[in-house]
């Protein structure tokens, strides 16, 4: 019966061992070298109860009996020892891993938070810059720099209708100065006219002159012709003095409309290239920045998308905890065992009726065990089924 | 320098070619180039290969010679206008005004 019952500690023993090394992570030689110890002890260990069983069976003696007792003392505490040490290390584990998770969870509210924040900022500079394009109240550089365009556009216009009209004027001029020019020759024929005349007059003179007294009033009108013969070049004189003046103010007249028709061009057409590059390279950094703006569109959401997934990771921790707890139903089974000693080693009489007793409590404790064992097992799997993904 | 003009009444077309700067000092003789083409449906062609400035009055001045075109029925086209001159006919919207034969 005894020798049953070491041969099931030995096991759980061992089963707890590789249980706790694969869940707290311990290194192989670490596993190993546990187990070995185990072994080695729990070999020893049934050695010695062996034999003592033997000689109680035999003949069990009070010093044998003494012995038993001081073995299953020693059992207690090394069971004692070991099952404090790892539910020890159980529970740092369970307060580092919530601690950890914690934090994390923290961490990644704060990041879901500032995402959220960072798209409304990128969604509210979108809709800014799709209403500027769309032209609403706000009137976008692209539009004035339209605006100037056209106006610059409407500015040669205009020089070049002024150009125009004022070489129309200036041929005006041209032709009225021809004009002109013909006046002077019909007043040059008016003076050889009143030359003639003058002489005529001088002729007249000296006829009546020769005729003498019956000349005397002929004399008289000859002399009044060539009087207004005189006159008439001197007013010739005049005619062209003044007309001379006038051509003189038409000159100058040519010459203002002359400035007024010449524009030089190349200013123009100097800020007309200046905005046309302008345009271009506003039109580069306005589709760069709407190409940006919408890239980091995207970033936001793939970010908000990932922190979700994250999130959901933290739910390992419900894992963990569940996996912990089996781990303490270990510990409290080792303790147990303890307990099942010590009561062994404070019996009355190590006799075959509290033998079969011990033996039939270690059975139970087994079986309690391996059914836990099995749940923890199905829970297992289930996380190895789940879409969680662990860092 | 200057201007010139070649007549070809039989084909009813005329080219005046304007050498150096095209500015308002050729108002008179670019004028007397044109005023004498009386002919229906004459065709200039403004030759300004060699033209090598323009200023606005030169644009006044073809705008005039346009004007005189069309009341005769014809028409006008510009000739192998140098890069610096296109700049200024782009700049005053004349290639939507005139055809401009490179």
């Amino acid at each position: 019966m005894n020798w049953i019952n070491i041969k099931a500690i030995t096991v759980l023993v061992l089963v707890l061992i590789m249980a706790l090394a694969e869940w707290l992570g311990w290194s192989d030689w670490i596993r190993w070298g546990a187990m070995a110890a185990i072994f080695v002890l729990v070999l020893t260990m049934m050695h010695l109860v062996k034999q003592q069983v033997e000689e109680l069976n035999e003949s069990p003696s009070s010093e044998q009996e003494e012995e038993l007792r001081n073995l299953l003392t020693e059992l207690e505490q090394n069971l004692q020892q070991e099952s404090s040490q790892v539910e020890q290390e159980r529970a740092r584990l369970e307060a580092l891993i919530q601690d950890a998770v914690q934090t994390l969870s923290g961490s990644f509210m704060n990041l879901n938070d500032l995402s959220t924040r960072q798209t409304v900022l990128v969604e509210q500079v979108l809709s800014r810059s799709q209403e500027s394009e769309a032209g609403t109240e706000h009137l976008s550089v692209s539009q004035f720099m339209g605006k100037a365009e056209q106006t610059l556009d409407q500015f040669v216009s205009v020089i070049v209708d002024v150009s125009r009209n004022s070489l129309e004027i200036v041929h005006r001029i041209d032709d009225m100065m021809e004009q002109l020019e013909s006046i002077f020759t019909l007043i040059e024929s008016v003076e050889g006219i009143a030359e003639q005349t003058n002489l005529l007059a001088l002729n007249a003179s000296i006829e009546a002159a020769r005729a003498g007294e019956a000349g005397r009033g002929f004399a008289v009108v000859a002399d009044e012709v060539r009087n207004l013969s005189r006159s008439s070049s001197e007013l010739n004189q005049q005619i062209r003095e003044h007309i001379q003046g006038a051509k003189g103010t038409i000159d100058n007249l040519r010459e203002s409309v002359s400035v007024m028709a010449s524009n030089d061009m190349s200013g123009t057409i100097s800020t007309k290239e200046q905005m046309t590059a302008m345009m271009e390279s506003m039109a580069d950094v306005n589709s760069q920045l709407s190409g940006g703006v919408n890239e980091l569109s995207d970033i936001g959401q793939t970010l908000a998308v990932a922190i979700q997934d994250a999130v959901r990771s933290l739910q390992f921790e419900d894992m963990c905890t569940q996996i912990l707890q089996a781990m303490k139903n270990n510990t409290n089974a080792m303790q147990e065992l303890a307990q099942l000693a010590q009561q062994l080693k404070s019996a009355d009489s190590l006799d075959a009726d509290t033998m079969k007793q011990f033996s039939k409590a270690c059975n139970d404790l087994l079986q309690r065990s391996r059914e836990l064992d099995s749940r923890r097992a199905v829970s297992q799997q289930s996380m190895d089924e789940g879409d969680i993904e662990l860092f | 320098m200057g201007i010139s003009c070649k007549r070809n009444d039989e084909k009813k077309t005329a080219t005046i070619q304007v050498e150096g700067q095209f500015d308002f000092s050729l108002h008179q003789a670019f004028r007397d180039a044109y005023r004498d083409l009386t002919l229906p449906g004459t065709h200039v062609r403004l030759d300004l290969s060699k033209t090598s400035y323009m200023d606005s009055s030169a644009l006044g001045m073809i705008l005039l010679l346009k004007e005189h075109t069309d009341k005769l029925g014809g028409k006008i086209t510009l000739v192998s206008p140098s890069e610096a001159v296109n700049k200024i006919l782009t700049i005053a919207n004349f290639h939507k005004l005139l055809p401009v034969e490179n």
